[in-house]
C-alpha cells in the first residue's frame, strides 16, 4: 500500500518546453503521457465486471482490494438479507433506475440468484434494507469504474484536494 | 443475518473506506478520512433516529 501511495503521490513529469500548448486538457492530467482510451475502456469494463479488477490491471493493488471488499460486502449482505434485485425492462422509471443501480455491481448482480437461493423477501425490514445495500454496492462500483477509466486514460489519478 | 445496526455499520464501513481511497492519496489522509466518515455516518444515523423517536408512536 505504501508503494501504491508513493506512486500516486509522485508528481507528473514536467512537459518539455516544446510540448507546451500541445497537451492542454484536464487540470491534473498527466501532461507528459498521451491519453490511452483503449486502456481506459478495458480497465473500466474490467472494473464493472469484477469490482477491483480494473485497478488490478492498472496495478493499483490497494485500491483494487478495498473496492472489491467494499462492493462485495455490501452486495453479499444485501443478497443474504433477501433484498430485491431489479430486472431489465422494468415497468416504471423506479424499476429501471433500480436495475441500473443493481447491475453496477457486475458479477455480484449476475451471481445473486445463486448466492441467495431463497430469493428476495421485502415483506420484512431486512429485505428492504438489503435492497438498498445491493443498490449502494452497484452505485459505489460505478464510482470505482469511473476512477479506473480516468486512471487508464491519463495514467494517474486526478489530483485530490490537500488534506 | 445482521440486525439493523449491523447493516448500518457495514454500509458505513464499506462506503467510508471506498470514499477514502477514491478521494485521498496518502495513507494517513485515507485513514483520517475513513475514520471520520465512518463515525459521521453512525452519528448522523443515530442522531436522526433519536430525532424521529417522538413521532414513532
Amino acid at each position: 500500500m505504501d508503494t501504491e501511495s508513493s506512486r500516486e503521490s509522485t508528481p507528473a513529469p514536467a512537459a518539455p518546453a516544446a510540448d507546451n500548448g500541445a497537451s492542454v486538457g484536464t487540470p491534473g492530467a498527466n501532461v507528459g503521457t498521451p491519453p490511452n482510451p483503449f486502456l481506459a475502456l478495458i480497465a473500466a469494463a474490467a472494473a464493472w465486471g469484477v469490482p477491483g479488477l480494473g485497478h488490478v490491471l492498472l496495478r493499483r493493488w490497494g485500491k483494487a482490494l478495498t473496492y472489491f471488499l467494499a462492493v462485495g460486502a455490501l452486495a453479499l449482505a444485501g443478497i443474504l438479507m433477501r433484498g430485491n434485485l431489479f430486472r431489465f425492462g422494468g415497468a416504471d422509471t423506479f424499476e429501471t433506475l433500480g436495475f441500473l443501480a443493481d447491475v453496477g455491481s457486475g458479477i455480484f448482480y449476475f451471481l445473486a440468484p445463486k448466492i441467495g437461493a431463497a430469493g428476495p423477501d421485502v415483506s420484512h425490514a431486512a429485505g428492504d434494507y438489503g435492497t438498498r445495500l445491493i443498490a449502494a454496492a452497484g452505485v459505489l462500483n460505478m464510482l470505482c469504474v469511473l476512477e479506473a477509466f480516468e486512471i487508464g486514460l491519463h495514467g494517474r489519478e486526478r489530483g485530490s484536494e490537500p488534506s | 443475518m445482521p440486525n439493523h445496526f449491523q447493516a448500518l455499520a457495514l454500509f458505513a464501513l464499506a462506503v467510508s473506506a471506498a470514499f477514502a481511497f477514491l478521494s485521498k492519496k496518502s495513507v494517513g489522509a485515507r485513514i483520517v478520512y475513513a475514520i471520520s466518515a465512518f463515525l459521521g455516518f453512525l452519528a448522523v444515523a443515530i442522531g436522526i433516529g433519536w430525532l424521529m423517536y417522538p413521532f414513532s408512536r
